[in-house]
C-alpha cells in the first residue's frame, strides 16, 4: 500500500510539473517587448528608403544605434544576424553621446533617455537618421516613428513630415499600418 | 485507487498532447511579417530582467527601490528580502548572514563584493558588517544575489553564495539629495549627496552621511547591550565617457566610527568568565579606478584598488591594507562562442595586536593570483552550456581548481531550464592556521582548578571543499505570475572541526589548566534543499512575492575525530531548516504606497537552541511632490523576547526590538 502510494505521489508530482510546462507553453506566442520591438527595427529598414549621401563610402555598414541602457541590444543582434541591408552588413552600436548619433541610421531612443531628446535632436539636425522611439510624445517633439502599447501588442505612429525633413522615404504600407501624427 | 492512478495518466497524456497541440514558439521574429509582428502579445521587459533569466544559476535581484521601501539601512536588513539567505540579528552592528547553510557570525562560505570589490575578509574570512555602508542614501542601484557556488568567476571562498551591491553610477545620481531620518531603534541619520557634471563627457557625484544605531536589548536579563553604533561616512564617484567605446570610473570612500558589544570573555585571574563592556573604534577607506573599453569583438576591463581597514575590539586590534589589480577580457571574435577571461593579483598585510585572540605572527603578508576562463557556447538556438574554471594561487593550499559546468535550456519564451556541476573551495583563513582564542571558561577540577578551552589554529588546517550538484527552472505561466525554482545537492569535504588534545596546567595570572582544541578538517557530509521565489502582480497596483528556502544538512565527523560535537553532527544547523518571507506591494492614489513584509525563520538546533519566529515589518510612503518624499517604517512588529541566533563565540547577542522610524528624501 506504502508503495503504491508513493508511486501516486510520484505521478501527481510529474503532472503538476507537466501542468507547470504546459502552461508556460500555451502561452507560447509571446515574446518580451523588447524582442518584438527589435523585429520591428529590422522590418523597418526594409519600407523605408535612405537617401545615397547617408553612407559615406560604398560598402559602409547599414548603423543601428541604441541611446540608452541597452537592453535591446542583444535582441537586436540577434535580428540582424546573418542578414543584409541592401547588401551592406548591419552594424549595431551603443551611443553613448550625442555627437555619435549622426554616425547611424537608425537611432532607437529608449525611455529612459527622453530627458535628452532635445538635445539629442539638435545634435541630428536634419542628418538622415530614423529616429525611433517608445515614449509618448516622441514623435510630436520631432522623433520619426514611436512605439506605443496596445492591449498587450506593440503599435507604431509615424511622423511623416519628421521623415520628409530627413530626406526618408516611407513606403505607403508602413504608413497604412501606423497611426500617423503630424507636428 | 486504481482509477485515480489511471486518471492522472490520462490527465497527464492529455495535458501532454495539447502542449504540442498549441503552436510551436517562432525562434526568429524576423520571419514573421510586420502585420504578424502588430499581432503578437508581449510580456513587458521590465517584468523579466534578461539577465537574470538567462543566468544558469540561481540568481535573485532586488532593486535600490525595493530596499527603499522595506527600510533595510544596511545591507544585511536588505538581504532580509531575498529568497534563500538567512539574515540573524547578533546585535546592533553586526549580523549572521549566510546563504545554503553554515551561518555565523563570520559565515566564511560566501562572498561578497561591492562594485567588484571585495568586503570578505582574509582574516576570519568573514565581513565586517559593522565597517559596511549603510543603505538610507540611495547609491545602491541593486544587489544580485547568487546562490551556489560562483568560484569559476569570483574565486576561491564563493563557496555556497556570492552577493553583489553594484551602486548607481555618477551619471545616474545627478542633482542634489537631502535625506534625515531618526525614530526609535534607527536613532538619527541624515546625509547630503551632490551630483552633477564635469565636462560635456564627466559626471561625479560627492556625499557625506552620519548614522546611529540605538543599543539593542538582551534576552535573558532583559537590560541594555552595550552595543550602540555610529558611524560617518563621505565618498564620492566619477564616471567619464572619453568616446562611446570607452568608459572611466574613479570612487572612494572613507569611514570612521564606533561601536559597542558585549562579551563574556574567560578570565584567568579569577578563574571564571568576566562580562566585559567593549566599546571599539573602526575607520578605513578605500580607492578603486576602473577602466572599460570595448570595440566589436571584445570588452576589456581594467580594475586597481587599495583598501584600508582598522579596527580595535577588545579580543584583537587588526589594520590591513589590501591592493588589487584585476584585468578582465570578453571575447566574441568566434561564432557561438562568448569568452570571459581574466588575471587577477592580491596583495595584503595585516598587522594585528592580539588579546583574547592572537595570531603569529603579528604581521603577516599574503599574495594571490588567479586566473579564470569561461566560455559560453550557444549550442542551438535554446540551449547554452558554460564551461569554466577559476585556477588560484594562494600562500596556504598553492594552487586551486575550482571548475564548473552549466547548461542552460530556454524551452520556450515562458520558461528556461538549467543545471549546473561545479567545485568550490574555501581556502584556510590565516587564522585557521596561526590563532589561539582563548575560548570558554569550562567548569573546574575536582580540586579546584579553572579549566578553560583555547582554540588554535594548526598548520595543516587544509581548504574545505563543495561539489554541487544544481537544478533549476524559471517560468512565466502567465503575464502576471513568475516563478523561479532552484534544487541543490552539496557535498562537503574537509569541512571545520574542532579536535581536543591533552591539557596543561598554566600559573600565571592564577593557575588553571587549558584544554587546547585544534582546528581540523575532519567534518565531512552533503546538505541538499530547494529554494522557490514568485512574483504575482496582481493588478496594476499591487503586486506579491513570495520566498521559501528549504535545507536539509548530513554532516559527519570522521571516525577518528574527537570533536565534542561529534556526538550531534548529524543534527546541528545554525541555518533555520525552512524558512520563508511574503512580501506585498500595493501603490495608493496620489503618491502613496503600503508595503508589508512577514518572514518566517524555523528554529536553529546548534550550540543553543533559537525557537523560530516570525517576523513583521510595514512601511508607508508618500511622494509629496517630484522632489519630496515622507517614508514611515514600523519594523518587528510580532517581537518576542527572543534572540535571533546564537552567541557566536564570546557575543553575547541582542534582541531586534520593535521599531518605528521616518524617513524624509529631499531632491533639488
Amino acid at each position: 500500500m506504502a508503495l503504491l502510494a508513493s508511486k501516486i505521489i510520484m505521478i501527481y508530482l510529474c503532472t503538476a510539473w507537466i501542468l507547470i510546462l504546459l502552461a508556460g507553453a500555451s502561452h507560447g506566442e509571446e515574446y518580451t517587448e523588447v524582442e518584438v520591438k527589435a523585429a520591428f527595427l529590422y522590418h523597418f529598414t526594409n519600407y523605408i528608403a535612405w537617401p545615397e549621401e547617408a553612407f559615406s563610402y560604398r560598402s559602409a555598414p547599414f548603423v543601428i544605434g541604441v541611446v540608452g541602457k541597452g537592453s535591446i541590444l542583444s535582441a537586436l543582434r540577434r535580428a540582424v544576424q546573418d542578414k543584409t541591408w541592401n547588401s551592406r552588413p548591419f552594424a549595431i552600436k551603443q551611443v553613448e553621446h550625442n555627437r555619435e548619433a549622426r554616425e547611424c541610421h537608425l537611432l532607437f531612443v529608449e525611455r529612459s533617455e527622453m530627458p535628452r531628446l532635445a538635445q539629442l535632436l539638435e545634435a541630428l539636425g536634419n542628418a538622415p537618421v530614423l529616429t525611433v522611439g517608445e515614449s509618448e510624445g516622441f514623435v510630436q517633439r520631432g522623433g520619426v516613428i514611436n512605439f506605443y502599447m496596445h492591449q498587450g501588442r506593440v503599435r507604431f505612429e509615424i511622423n511623416p513630415d519628421a521623415a520628409r525633413r530627413r530626406q526618408l522615404t516611407i513606403s505607403s504600407k508602413l504608413l497604412s499600418l501606423a497611426r500617423i501624427v503630424r507636428q | 485507487m486504481r482509477l485515480f492512478v489511471v486518471t492522472l495518466s490520462i490527465l497527464w497524456l492529455v495535458s501532454l498532447c495539447l502542449c504540442k497541440a498549441y503552436a510551436e514558439p517562432v525562434g526568429d521574429l524576423t520571419t514573421l511579417s510586420i502585420e504578424e509582428l502588430m499581432q503578437l502579445q508581449v510580456i513587458t521587459a521590465s517584468k523579466k530582467p534578461q539577465a537574470v533569466w538567462d543566468v544558469p544559476a540561481a540568481v535573485y535581484v532586488i532593486s535600490g527601490e525595493d530596499i527603499q521601501r522595506a527600510g533595510a539601512n544596511s545591507i544585511p536588513e536588505a538581504l532580509r528580502l531575498v529568497p534563500g539567505v538567512h539574515v540573524a540579528t547578533i546585535d546592533a552592528s553586526k549580523w549572521a548572514v549566510a546563504v545554503r547553510g553554515f551561518n555565523g557570525r563570520y559565515s566564511n562560505k560566501l562572498l561578497v563584493l561591492i562594485d567588484g570589490r571585495s568586503v570578505y575578509t582574509p582574516f576570519f574570512s568573514g565581513v565586517y558588517w559593522d565597517a559596511q555602508p549603510p543603505l538610507f542614501l540611495n547609491e545602491v542601484e541593486r544587489i544580485e544575489v547568487v546562490r551556489g557556488p560562483g568560484a569559476a568567476l569570483w574565486g576561491a571562498n564563493a563557496v555556497n553564495g556570492v552577493i553583489n551591491i553594484i551602486t548607481r553610477s555618477a551619471k545616474d545620481t545627478q542633482g542634489t539629495l537631502v535625506v534625515t531620518g531618526g525614530g526609535l531603534e534607527e536613532r538619527a541619520f541624515g546625509g547630503v549627496r551632490v551630483g552633477g557634471q564635469l565636462g560635456a563627457n564627466a559626471y561625479y557625484r560627492i556625499y557625506t552621511l552620519y548614522y546611529q544605531r540605538d543599543r539593542l536589548k538582551q534576552d535573558e536579563a532583559d537590560t541594555f547591550n552595550y552595543d550602540d553604533w555610529r558611524v560617518r561616512r563621505g565618498g564620492f564617484r566619477v564616471d567619464w565617457y572619453p568616446s562611446s567605446t570607452e568608459s572611466l570610473t574613479l570612487q572612494g570612500e572613507a569611514y570612521s566610527g564606533r561601536a559597542g558589544q558585549r562579551l563574556r570573555l574567560p578570565a584567568f585571574d579569577i578563574g571564571n568568565y568576566r562580562l566585559v563592556d567593549d566599546r571599539y573604534t573602526l575607520s578605513g577607506y578605500y580607492l578603486m579606478g576602473s577602466w572599460r573599453y570595448q570595440n566589436n569583438r571584445t570588452e576589456n576591463t581594467l580594475n586597481l584598488q587599495i583598501d584600508h581597514y582598522s579596527r580595535s575590539p577588545i579580543e584583537i586590534t587588526e589594520n590591513r591594507d589590501t591592493l588589487r589589480a584585476e584585468w578582465r577580457q570578453r571575447i566574441r571574435r568566434l561564432p557561438k562562442h562568448d569568452i570571459l577571461w581574466g588575471v587577477e593579483y592580491t596583495y595584503t598585510r595585516d598587522r594585528t595586536q592580539g588579546r583574547y585572540m592572537r595570531v603569529s605572527p603579528d604581521s603577516k603578508t599574503d599574495q594571490i593570483i588567479g586566473f579564470f576562463v569561461q566560455d559560453d557556447i550557444q549550442l542551438n538556438e535554446q540551449g547554452i552550456l558554460t564551461l569554466g574554471s577559476k585556477v588560484e594561487h594562494n600562500s596556504y593550499t598553492a594552487w586551486e581548481i575550482q571548475p564548473n559546468m552549466r547548461l542552460l535550456w530556454k524551452y520556450n519564451p515562458n520558461t528556461v531550464l538549467w543545471a549546473a556541476v561545479s567545485r568550490a573551495v574555501r581556502m584556510p583563513t590565516r587564522a585557521e592556521r596561526t590563532i589561539a582564542i582563548d575560548a570558554y571558561y569550562e567548569g573546574t577540577t575536582q580540586e579546584g582548578i579553572p579549566l578553560f578551552s583555547r582554540i588554535y589554529g594548526s598548520n595543516g588546517f587544509q581548504s574545505e571543499q563543495v561539489v554541487a550538484y544544481e537544478l533549476g527552472g524559471r517560468f512565466h505561466p502567465s503575464h502576471e505570475v513568475s516563478l523561479d525554482l532552484s534544487a541543490f545537492y552539496n557535498i562537503y569535504r574537509n569541512l571545520r572541526s574542532f579536535e581536543p588534545a591533552n591539557p596543561f596546567l598554566e600559573t600565571s595570572p592564577a593557575p588553571h589548566i587549558i584544554i587546547p582544541v585544534y582546528m581540523s578538517n575532519k567534518l565531512h557530509g552533503h546538505t541538499y534543499g530547494f529554494e522557490l521565489a514568485t512574483n504575482w502582480q496582481v493588478n496594476s497596483s499591487w503586486s506579491l512575492k513570495f520566498g521559501y528556502a528549504n535545507i536539509t544538512y548530513r554532516l559527519k565527523h570522521a571516525p577518528d575525530s574527537r570533536d565534542p560535537f561529534k556526538l550531534h553532527s548529524d543534527s546541528t544547523s545554525n541555518t533555520p531548516r525552512h524558512q520563508w518571507n511574503l512580501v506585498s506591494h500595493l501603490k495608493l492614489p496620489s503618491g502613496w504606497y503600503a508595503d508589508a513584509y512577514l518572514f518566517f525563520a524555523d528554529r536553529l538546533v546548534g550550540m543553543d537552541f533559537i525557537p523560530a519566529y516570525y517576523r513583521l515589518d510595514l512601511s508607508l510612503g508618500w511622494r509629496a511632490k517630484q522632489n519630496l518624499e515622507f517614508h514611515l517604517y514600523l519594523q518587528n512588529l510580532l517581537r518576542r523576547k527572543k534572540r535571533e541566533f546564537e552567541h557566536p563565540l564570546w557575543e553575547r547577542d541582542s534582541v531586534p526590538e520593535r521599531t518605528v522610524y521616518g524617513r524624509l528624501l529631499w531632491r533639488y
